[in-house]
């Protein structure tokens, strides 16, 4: 009997000896076979090129994929732990992510606006499923990170937009010209009938007109230079001395409390294209940075410098995606109010404004950009409200001995001289940026702001000049009026008029004895060449 | 006799082969069917004297925990009951679950072969 109990009793405990065993061995072989599927779960996640997220039924993260690090920027133990919902731009959109799920248990390609750990948003379309994870109920989000889909797609618009507005402006701007001669003419007409004492306001209202049709044509010129395809003939040239001589013209023309420097950390690089529009890309991005800055003064920085574009630059670039490789870059900074969110992506389009009217045409920007495609280079935006702003331009840099094209001759050459010079100009910004011009290439200059005065000045010393530059637009006498009175007293005398615009025939001009006029706006350039072009010409006879 | 899954055979031959095959993931009720089957075995050779089982394992792949504690208590404890039988059971080295806990068989058996390949 009791034998008999002595054995059950021993069966039995041996019994649970081999249960315990058992357990042991399933849970160790579970655990074995969860850890072989979890490795090649990581295998997979880590392999596959998109960011992979799983997070817990109470919206914690529970896992993400290398991808997902460095797409959002977190290190793998930062990111365990993480909310969900802190990796929306919107946290309702979190919400209502959630909600999708729950009703139809998959979610696929929704848009949302996801944030990086360090703060910038990017779009992305989210693939979802829920899934048993680690012994939970979780969700698997795959992220599509849509930035550079939606950089094609606005590059795409971008140029649409700027072939609508060309082919709209090609056709619209020779009528305008036409319209702005008569105005002009019929302008210059009344002035002419009008007393200089007796109808001292009228000629001032009549002014007006005046200034603000040169406005008028300045912006055609500018939707003209837009349009007009690169047909010309594209050559090499020294970028540094144009952009030296923008910053140079621009500092002359600003005022004192807003501070225009240029610091061209690599002289030698050889650009190819045209060389007046890249100084009128960079005149149009200080002009933006001097309007900036003009209620409170501030600082503008000029920047020449060989960049490679990285990867990470790569990302920034708004239009369009650039190809890495060695560029020139002109970077104008200035720490003006910047430029917000809501309208960062727009100031690239023709006619996109913030000025009030009369004071922006909207097409500074579309023109940098015009010209900026037109050599192969590339332009991003760098600015926040309160954070100032920075453009920056790619330009491909190529070897100087390249297709054996000479380096520009003409910018070394152009309109240097040691002539001297009689200049009159009644607008004291102007007279004093011509002057400045002058002396810069080395002619000896008398300036002054009234025409009397001028005409003084030359009958007293007839023979101290070779040249005579004038405005035409002058109170008490007008330019043209004073070259017929100086060629009553130097027949031989060179004469260049300064116009708003080109209202005088050319045979009038010649009765006036006006060799040549220079159109504005106009840049040191044109006035050097068109100077020496006078000059050298009167040599020759 | 023998039962079949959608990726999994496990198939007596009546003497003294018992092989279980395909990859075998199911849900602990669905192992009601095997562990059904094991009784049915051990009852055919504990009646028939047998003094060896072969279990043939070469061929499955895959086997998840519910499939070892069913392999470990209806078929190996069951099997250590029976007197006089010895459990030999064939195996491939290049199955990792194999190599990993095949082996652990012997804490509950004393007459275990293990024979790799
Ligand atoms: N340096 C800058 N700082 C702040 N805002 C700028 C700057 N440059 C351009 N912008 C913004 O971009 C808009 C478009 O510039 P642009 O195309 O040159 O046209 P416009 O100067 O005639 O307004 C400006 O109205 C202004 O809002
Ligand atoms: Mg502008």
């Amino acid at each position: 009997m009791t034998n008999d109990k002595d054995n059950v009793t021993e069966k039995l405990q041996k019994r649970i000896r081999q249960l315990e065993a058992a357990l042991g061995i399933v849970a160790d072989h579970s655990g074995k076979t969860e850890n072989r599927m979890r490795k090649q779960f990581e295998v997979v996640s880590e392999t596959i090129p998109v960011p992979m997220i799983i997070s817990d039924e109470n919206g914690k993260i529970v896992f993400a994929n290398l991808n997902a690090q460095k797409t959002f920027g977190y290190s793998p133990e930062d990111f365990t732990g993480v909310e969900a919902s802190s990796l929306y731009d919107n946290p309702e959109k979190w919400k209502l992510f959630l909600e999708t799920l729950a009703n139809r248990e998959e979610v696929s390609g929704f848009r949302v606006e996801l944030r990086k750990s360090e703060g910038p948003v990017f779009p992305a379309a989210l693939f979802s499923r829920e899934i048993y994870f680690d012994g939970q109920d979780c969700v698997l989000t795959i992220v599509h990170d849509l930035t550079e889909v939606m950089a094609l797609e606005k590059q795409l618009r971008q140029t649409q937009k700027m072939e609508a507005v060309g082919t709209l402006t090609s056709g619209i701007a020779h009528d305008f010209n036409n319209i702005l001669t008569v105005i002009f003419g019929y302008a210059q007409l009344t002035d002419s009938l009008l007393d200089s004492d007796k109808d001292r306001e009228k000629k001032e209202y009549l002014d007006y007109v005046v200034k603000a049709a040169i406005r008028a044509k300045s912006m055609i010129r500018q939707m003209m230079d837009f349009c007009r395809k690169t047909e010309k003939k594209k050559k090499l040239f020294h970028i540094s001395a144009i952009v030296g001589e923008v910053v140079k013209m621009m500092s002359d023309l600003t005022r004192s409390d807003i501070d225009i420097r240029s610091d061209t950390r690599d002289k030698d690089m050889f650009v190819k294209g045209e060389p007046t529009q890249i100084h009128q890309m960079v005149t149009n991005l200080i002009t933006n940075s001097v309007h900036a800055l003009s209620d409170k003064g501030g600082k503008i920085e000029v920047i020449l410098e060989k960049a490679d574009i990285t990867e990470k630059q790569r990302g920034e670039i708004l239009i369009p995606k650039p190809e890495p490789g060695i560029y020139a870059r002109i970077t104008v900074r200035d720490n003006g109010p910047g430029i917000g969110k809501g309208i960062i992506h727009s100031i690239f389009d023709p006619f996109f404004t913030t000025k009030p009217v009369g004071q922006g045409s909207g097409m500074g920007l579309a023109v940098v950009h015009g010209i900026i495609r037109g050599h192969s280079g590339y332009v991003s935006v760098e600015s926040g409200l309160g954070e100032g702003a920075a453009f920056h331009c790619y330009f491909p840099v190529t070897e100087e001995d390249d297709e054996n094209a000479e380096p520009d001759a003409e910018t070394e050459r152009v309109g240097k001289g040691d002539e001297s010079i009689l200049l009159a100009d009644d607008e004291p910004m102007v007279l004093g940026a011509c002057s400045k011009f002058l002396r810069i290439m080395g002619y000896s200059v008398t300036s002054c702001s009234e025409s009397m005065k001028a005409l003084k000045i030359f009958k007293n010393h007839p023979e101290a000049f070779d040249l005579v530059i004038t405005d035409n637009i002058m109170p008490e006498m007008s330019g043209t009026e004073l070259s017929k009175e100086i060629r009553k007293i130097r027949p031989d005398i060179p004469i260049i008029l300064i116009t708003g615009s080109l209202f005088k025939r050319e045979s009038d001009l010649k009765k006036a004895g006006i060799r040549a006029f220079i159109q504005k706006p106009f840049d040191q350039r044109k006035m050097g060449s068109v100077i020496r072009e006078v000059l050298d010409d009167g040599k020759k006879v | 006799m023998n039962i079949e899954g959608k990726d999994y055979k496990v198939s007596f031959d009546g003497r003294g082969t018992l092989t279980m095959s395909g990859k075998l993931a199911a849900m602990t009720e669905e192992y009601e069917d095997i562990e059904d089957f094991f009784e049915k075995v051990i009852e055919e050779v504990s009646e028939a004297n047998t003094t060896e089982l072969i279990l043939d394992l070469r061929e499955l792949t895959f086997l998840n925990s519910s499939g070892i504690k069913t392999i470990c208590v209806s078929l190996v404890m069951e099997a250590d009951d029976v007197d006089g039988l010895c459990l030999k059971v064939l195996c491939r080295n290049s199955l990792t679950w194999q190599v990993e806990t095949v082996p652990t068989f012997k804490d509950l058996m004393d007459n275990l072969e293990i024979v790799f390949e």
